[in-house]
């Protein structure tokens, strides 16, 4: 059995920067997103569920990551896009214009691009750990996408 | 393999060295907590349900109850239909199960949005014992008099009260003093995963709504695909809301906890009746037990456990295939009576309560069908005297704004969407990776409908604002005012005093666009928006708010009288989307709300921004500003009582003289769970401003 701070630290390892860039694009705002941090490696650390797979951690932590930005208090989030703005650096200004649109999107529309155009999950497995149909997935998909208008989607692939 | 652009921006972010190097010492220390009781709730849940909860619910003859009975009864009639087993809800989701869904839910007003709703004010609920003293006091801005909305901070004229770091915090005005702050990180492990969002004050009752999150370890998923849908049991998700006695402010007494299946919609009080909306996303494996497809509940008055909704309680809409419970809690806050829980299967993203009515709407997306795009499924609840009743469901074209899209006039239900036609198909390709949709070309159009009380159409005014959407919409009586935009704003005034034929009276076009209207007086409208300029992609960008005075004392010749820009280059308020954020002193002419504005360093700042409303003059002249330029510290809100200020910040309230500004008194909200991100920095007022004037 593998001792628990060498789990611990492989977990942190592997994960840190995923649920980083999960809660920083969820709260806009780097002080938040260093609690959530905080709170879902601690969460995994009080819980220490066991997994069967690396799909099926990786899952976990983005879901977990997801349900306690969920009470992000939304009334300020547009502040702290402009913020973030500030706060962040980025190699180009594209770079940078790109992330604070995607920061300035609806929680659900954000979390979709994040999934499938970084982590490059498919739309069903989005759906699942949304928690919502394939239906409403896409429509987020396509929501967000119209909003952006940047082509983000076209870049490569 | 080239990255694509959202690869390229996320490679740059990562969690901070440091960061990462103090959550490893916190990982280290800390217990592994034992196992939460998920099997308890399960096994509980499976002897109670077909024992003690369907007994319960029969035998216990409350008010409440007796009134929610005739939804069994107009079911039969209507095209909402009732479950009668167990086993037909396993049909219904087995039928889902194995095709896909021919009808896709066009919600794009999920959770956030749904607070994102918009706009409006019009209420000054009279309290009785308010009266008596006559304080002059803020109360939230809501769309309905006398349908009070929940908010983070309220006042009743002596206390404030405030939601904030998941602590109520109760402040005496005058003095600012903390009389009680309930904390709900630190109170017990129970509730530490409680994140209370918003409140009502009702009399001696305070009530405290939010998510609750219980995490539960998952070991019932066996099949195949466990990989990723355990991954839902790994938490129950209800919106809680806590009842407190708070006639003694120093020592709130909890009385009752509520909870109804699903994360918090919204929630309305309309005298002593409580009503909370929740969504559930349902995702459904064969599988599953038959306690694990109901929705559940708990009320803390009839027992200590979960129970779940009896299937014949649940409602769905022949046809419709959707995996989404809606459930509505309605809970009579002065009784002992039982929580009142109906849910129904569909997805709805907008709530409009009037005094007797709840309207739920539902977003549906019409994928390769028609021509047309969305339409949008309306129920109506009766919920006069504290019921809750179905009554009735139809669809329109398009879809809804927000909450202010619709209104009940006169018994009739008015309703503004807009709706979005396909004019070249959608070209879907997946090559295995990705699913790219290209998206054919879609233009847009508007529609007020005017529905009878059983929401049969009436009438309807269809073709304005073509190739535009609505932005906001405002009814006052027999007018609507709608905002529709693309490019150029143009304000509708629409006569709606026969119901059957809606007519355009005036039309004004000005730059930029207001995304919430409130009415000042009987002539005059005031409309706070955005000034905008072309972002190069074919659309526009916010610029700067702008907030404008509409002269419509002559329907058909609307004007706007003046206007004010506030900042420069860049600027925004959430009173756009969040209407509750508004202060209003109608007596004193002062409104007030959050902004940030790019300061002359070119930093931007989080300000609250009171304007004095001179109609004498024709302008909008700033009052005052409260400022602080730090960019995580954030100023939320402000409300007044009689001649003090208040400025309610993430972690401070402050007091200021309305009269001579002058700094009265300050309160730091101590919370005990995040230490190292408690604040210290001071609110000032920002004098170079009135040199800018």
């Amino acid at each position: 059995m593998q001792n628990r701070n060498e789990l611990i630290k492989k977990m942190l390892d592997k994960y840190s920067d995923m649920v980083y860039r999960i809660a920083l694009t969820r709260c806009n705002n780097k002080e938040s997103a260093e609690d959530i941090y905080q709170s879902v490696f601690l969460k995994y650390s009080e819980k220490m569920p066991k997994f069967e797979s690396e799909e099926h951690s990786k899952a976990w932590f983005i879901r977990v990551t997801i349900n306690l930005t969920k009470n992000e208090n939304a009334s300020t989030w547009n502040n702290k896009v402009v913020a973030l703005d500030e706060q962040m650096q980025f190699e180009t200004k594209e770079d940078a214009d790109i992330f604070i649109d995607i920061c300035k999107l609806p929680q659900n529309y954000k979390s979709v691009i994040y999934l499938m155009y970084y982590e490059g999950y498919k739309v069903k497995e989005i759906a699942d750990m949304l928690e919502a149909s394939e239906g409403t997935i896409k429509t987020w998909l396509y929501r967000a996408r119209e909003i952006l208008k940047h082509d983000i989607i076209e870049g490569g692939v | 393999m080239k990255k694509n652009k959202v690869e390229q921006v996320y490679d740059q972010i990562h969690a901070p060295e440091k960061l990462k190097q103090e959550t490893f010492e916190k990982m280290k220390k800390s217990k592994v907590k034992k196992k939460a009781n998920y099997t308890f709730i399960l096994s509980v849940a499976a002897m109670f349900i077909f024992t003690f909860a369907i007994g319960s619910l029969y035998n216990n003859n409350n008010v409440i109850k007796e009134k929610a009975k005739p939804l069994a009864i107009q079911t039969e009639t209507s095209d909402l239909l009732h479950f009668k087993s167990t086993q037909e809800i396993r049909e219904y989701f087995n039928e889902n199960y194995e095709t896909t869904t021919a009808k896709e839910i066009y919600d794009f007003g999920i959770q956030e949005e749904a607070t994102i709703t918009n706009d409006s004010v019009k209420s000054e609920r009279t309290e009785s014992a308010n009266k008596k003293e006559q304080i002059n006091y803020s109360k939230t801005n809501t769309q309905v008099e006398n349908v009070d909305e929940a908010d983070f901070s309220k006042t009743d004229g002596k206390y404030i009260y405030y939601v904030t770091n998941n602590t109520v915090y109760i402040v005496k005005a005058n003095d600012l003093n903390l009389d009680s702050k309930i904390d709900f990180s630190v109170s017990s492990e129970e509730n530490k995963n409680y994140y209370p969002s918003e409140l009502f004050i009702k009399g001696d009752k305070l009530v405290v709504i939010g998510n609750y999150i219980e995490y539960v370890e998952n070991d019932n998923a066996t099949n195949e695909n466990r990989k990723i849908r355990s991954i839902n049991y790994s938490s129950i998700n209800t919106t809680k809301a806590y009842i407190y006695d708070i006639s003694d402010k120093t020592n709130p007494k909890e009385l009752r906890q509520v909870a109804i299946d699903g994360d918090y919609d919204t929630s309305r009080l309309i005298g002593n009746s409580l009503y909370l909306i929740s969504t559930k996303y349902m995702y459904y494996y064969p599988e599953m037990k038959d306690d694990e497809i109901l929705p559940i509940y708990y009320d803390s008055i009839s027992s200590d456990q979960y129970k779940t909704v009896e299937c014949t309680d649940i409602v769905y809409s022949q046809g419709a295939n959707s995996n989404i419970y809606k459930t509505i809690g309605a809970i009579d806050i002065n009784s002992d009576d039982e929580i009142l829980v109906e849910s129904f299967l569909g997805y709805t993203s907008t709530v409009y309560c009037s005094e007797n009515n709840l309207y739920l709407t539902s977003d549906i997306y019409n994928e390769g069908n028609t021509d047309i795009l969305n339409s949008t499924e309306i129920y109506k609840f009766n919920i006069s005297n504290g019921g809750l009743k179905y009554v009735c469901k139809n669809t329109v074209d398009g879809n809804v704004n927000n909450q202010f899209s619709l209104d009940e006039y006169n018994g009739n239900l008015r309703v503004a969407t807009t709706v979005t036609i396909q004019e070249e198909p959608n070209k879907t390709t997946d090559n295995g990776e990705y699913t790219t949709v290209e998206i054919g070309k879609t233009t847009t159009n508007n529609v007020l409908y005017v529905l009878n009380e059983n929401l049969e159409k009436i009438g309807e005014l269809t073709d304005f604002g073509v190739e535009e959407k609505i932005y906001s919409v405002r009814f006052i009586g027999d007018v609507a005012y709608i905002v529709t935009f693309e490019q150029i704003d143009p304000l509708f005034v629409i006569d709606l005093s026969d119901p059957k034929k809606p007519t355009i009276k005036g039309e004004l076009k000005i730059p930029g666009y207001s995304s919430y209207l409130h009415p000042y007086d009987e002539n005059h409208i005031i409309g706070i928006g955005y000034n905008v300029k072309d972002n190069g992609y074919g659309g526009v960008t916010n610029e700067t708010v702008k907030i404008s005075m509409f002269d419509v004392s002559d329907l058909s010749n609307p004007k706007e009288i003046f206007s004010k820009t506030l900042g420069e280059g860049y600027s925004y308020t959430n009173v756009t989307y969040d209407h509750k954020l508004l202060m209003y002193d109608k007596e004193r002419n002062l409104m007030g709300f959050p902004i940030n504005m790019q300061n002359g360093k070119g930093r931007y700042e989080n300000s609250i921004l009171i304007l004095n409303i001179d109609m004498e003059n024709n302008e909008f002249k700033i009052h005052s500003k409260y400022t602080v330029d730090n960019s995580s510290y954030y100023i939320r809100k402000v409300m007044y009582i009689e001649d003090t200020l208040y400025i309610l910040c993430d972690s401070e309230i402050l007091s200021f003289d309305i009269n001579t500004l002058e700094a009265i008194s300050n309160l730091h909200l101590p919370y005990e769970r995040q230490d190292r991100y408690l604040r210290t920095e001071t609110v000032f007022i920002d004098d170079t401003l009135k040199t800018v004037e």
